[in-house]
């Protein structure tokens, strides 16, 4: 089974938030508007930020200012603590390691979202809507199957929803080579971010594999995990600048 | 195995689930269904000596 | 059916029985103005239903907010009864007997709400069935469920079961209430006969219940403080945080009990039934609770900033210096230092004061659960709250109008109750009669 993981190279990534866009479509991600968002109900999967996060931590006087962005999907920890506190299962991780979330299932208790430690939960406060355009060019892919709803298909309100490395992509990889008689390869399938990110500094792959990219830039130096001391494994890994 | 591992495997598995819930309740109903009738019931033999 | 019903002999029954005979026009007034504020709540709601969760105020990294507080506020409120009750039982302090049913009552109308403050919380009320069909134990959520609901219920029985004699004297003594009141006596009493077996039957139930009682007690409101303990957040995940939550609502729902016997004592003339003495017998166990809770609160603020864990100081100084400071310290005023000088300098014997301090105490423990739940959310490790609004959180009309209504509730419940039921026990006050 592969075990799938993102590296994001922070010495290449250039904060121009491409990411976001990219799954911002790919996704379906409603878009909240300039008041929903002042009061921090944006909805960003794939969410790019300065560091350090808060403004009581020292950022330096001008011109000696400490100051660095970095883009953060989800973590899709290996013990992920939103899972353990989901009541009902919405939330899970499958045998790829990828955390989803069952929109078909989720109460919309919010468990999840208190306990990441990321902050990479986001949940429906209202109906989503589109501006006149955007609705017009939705994404039409879904993942539907017994009690399960996932994949970019149009959240109802109030469940939570998060970036799944774009699993319907997966899964459509895995058909089509099946359709063409052949052997699915872990290159077939990258997330929409990954696809899209200027810089290149997105890589994607199978972590098992010790030939993959993921697994070669996994050993280097610079390879660092956010928060590993909570002792979440996040499967999504840094390289720091320099 | 390693115990963490274990924890791991305990948390993000399948469970008891919500018949947990009913079990507790629903023995705890049945125990003070009987307790009830028990106190109910005292004295309800015939008494040698009729009180009061 | 069964004339010979025994009762036993108590000389304040006419002073306890009397709010019971009649409805006054002021009752239906109070009740009308209870149900005016719920149904501003039940609006509320319904816009909430209608639009979903964001006419709250929370919002991401705030998910948690009046609601929830309501939840750990109102499961603690409910700790009153079952600790004076049964913990006193257990203890054969004898002097609870007056106060052990007006106790158990705020429990047992305190607990729906604090269910339903659950409810309200959630972003898909029509989906909580899937908790049945779907529930995963490892979640503390279901803990919460489950040892919420056998409280529940084991309150209600324990309740239940020491008021039947007194039901049965209602059943018996009443009869001038109308027709429906009288079956409804009737049916409650389950035909109790008050046989000398059945009062020693039901003591020994009553005592053997209050053991449970206890465990139950401690149980329900440490899981009720995992729901935060079982995450890794910062101010959350401490192995104090049960105990903290344990001493936290013994000590509201205690003095919510000196606020409801106040008023009992003054509305419905009681005072020789619950005489001064309970007051300051009440007085020496909150003097006990409040020093316990500062030793709690040195405990947790003493081994945060020692060990000065950078992500947790982020939470303690948004308490001490922050965007919660004022509720902090105002905490920290009504919560330990006017009550604790009340109790010591002015509350012997002096009723008013007593109440003064429990009041204080119970907006000092709301602003308290508050407190715990929303500062660490302000302060996420990584989630950016630098854009202006963010890692703030302002509860909306809404939410406003259903902790009122919540309110409401419980007192609507409790002044109905104590308009058709005995609110003093008078089986358990008689023995004292008996001896002389």
């Amino acid at each position: 089974m592969a075990k799938w993981s993102m590296v994001i190279d922070l010495e290449k990534c250039v904060a121009c938030q491409g990411c976001s866009i990219a799954c911002r479509f790919e996704n379906n991600t409603p878009v909240v508007g300039p008041d929903q968002a002042l009061m921090g109900r944006a909805m960003r999967w794939n969410d790019v930020f300065p560091l350090p996060i808060n403004a009581d931590e020292d950022t330096g006087e001008y011109p000696n200012v400490t100051s660095r962005y970095i883009p953060r999907p989800c973590m899709h920890c290996e013990n992920p603590p939103c899972i353990k506190v989901c009541p009902v299962g919405a939330t899970f991780i499958d045998n790829e390691g990828i955390v989803e979330q069952n929109y078909a299932r989720c109460i919309g208790c919010r468990f999840c979202t208190v306990a990441c430690p990321y902050g990479v939960r986001y949940f429906n406060w209202l109906e989503p809507k589109w501006e006149a355009p955007l609705g017009e060019h939705l994404n039409p892919d879904r993942v539907e199957g017994e009690g399960v709803l996932e994949g970019p298909v149009v959240r109802p309100r109030g469940i939570v929803e998060k970036c799944t490395f774009c699993v319907h992509r997966l899964i459509k990889a895995r058909e089509r080579a099946e359709a063409e008689g052949r052997d699915f390869r872990a290159d077939e399938y990258v997330p929409a971010c990954v696809q899209t990110c200027t810089g290149k500094a997105r890589f994607f792959g199978d972590l098992d594999d010790p030939a993959s990219t993921v697994s070669q830039l996994a050993k280097s130096t610079r390879a660092f995990r956010v928060l590993e001391e909570v002792g979440t494994h996040p499967k999504t890994i840094y390289l720091r600048e320099g | 195995m390693d115990i963490s591992e274990l924890i791991t495997k305990f948390f993000t598995s399948t469970g008891p689930g919500g018949g947990m819930i009913l079990l507790v309740v629903s023995l705890a109903a049945s125990i003070y269904f009987s307790m009830i009738r028990w106190i109910l019931r005292g004295g309800e033999e015939p008494e040698e000596h009729p009180s009061n | 059916m069964l004339p010979t019903t025994f009762h036993p002999q108590n000389n304040n029954e006419a002073v306890i029985l009397a709010p019971v005979h009649r409805v006054t026009r002021k009752d239906l007034l109070l009740w009308a103005v209870l149900l005016g504020i719920m149904g501003i709540g039940v609006y509320a709601y319904l816009t909430q239903w209608f639009t979903g969760l964001g006419v709250t105020g929370l919002n991401r990294p705030v998910y948690w907010g009046f609601y929830i507080t309501n939840f750990v506020f109102f499961i603690g409120l409910a700790h009153s009864g079952t600790f004076i009750s049964a913990i006193l039982r257990l203890a054969g302090a004898s002097w609870r007997t007056p106060l052990t049913r007006a106790a158990e009552a705020i429990t047992l109308f305190s607990l729906p709400f604090g269910v339903g403050a659950i409810l309200i919380d959630m972003g898909r009320p029509d989906r909580v069935m899937n908790i049945f069909f779907y529930g995963r134990f490892q979640s503390p959520l279901l803990w919460d469920i489950t040892a919420v609901s056998l409280y529940l219920f084991s309150s209600i029985v324990f309740f239940y079961i020491s008021l039947l004699p007194d039901i049965a004297l209602c059943r018996d003594r009443l009869t001038e209430v109308p027709s429906w009141q009288q079956k409804m006596y009737k049916i409650l009493a389950l035909g109790w006969t008050g046989r000398g077996e059945q009062f020693k039957r039901l003591e020994r139930a009553l005592d053997n219940m209050a053991i449970f009682m206890t465990l139950l007690v401690v149980t329900v409101h440490t899981v009720v403080s995992w729901v935060f303990g079982m995450t890794v957040q910062p101010g959350w995940h401490t192995a104090l945080i049960g105990p903290f939550f344990l001493v936290g609502a013994i000590f509201s729902g205690t003095s919510a009990v000196v606020i409801v016997l106040a008023i009992l004592r003054r509305v419905y003339h009681m005072e020789k039934v619950l005489p001064v003495s309970l007051f300051n017998s009440l007085r020496k166990l909150l003097i006990v609770f409040t020093v316990a809770w500062l030793y709690m609160m040195i405990a947790e603020f003493l081994t945060t900033t020692y060990g000065a864990i950078s992500d947790e100081m982020l939470v303690v100084w948004q308490k001490f210096t922050g965007d919660f400071a004022v509720l902090f310290w105002t905490m920290a005023l009504t919560v330990f230092v006017l009550p604790l000088i009340i109790f010591l300098f002015l509350g012997k014997d002096h009723v008013g004061w007593m109440v003064v301090a429990a009041i204080l105490i119970n907006i000092g423990m709301w602003i308290e659960r508050f407190l715990v739940i929303v500062p660490t959310e302000t302060r996420p490790r990584f989630v950016s709250t630098l854009m202006e609004g963010m890692g703030s959180y302002h509860p909306s009309w809404q939410e406003i109008a259903i902790t009122g209504s919540l309110f409401a509730g419980l007192i609507l419940l409790y002044v109905v109750f104590t308009r058709f039921f005995p609110i003093v026990p008078i089986w358990e006050t008689a023995h004292s009669g008996e001896t002389k």
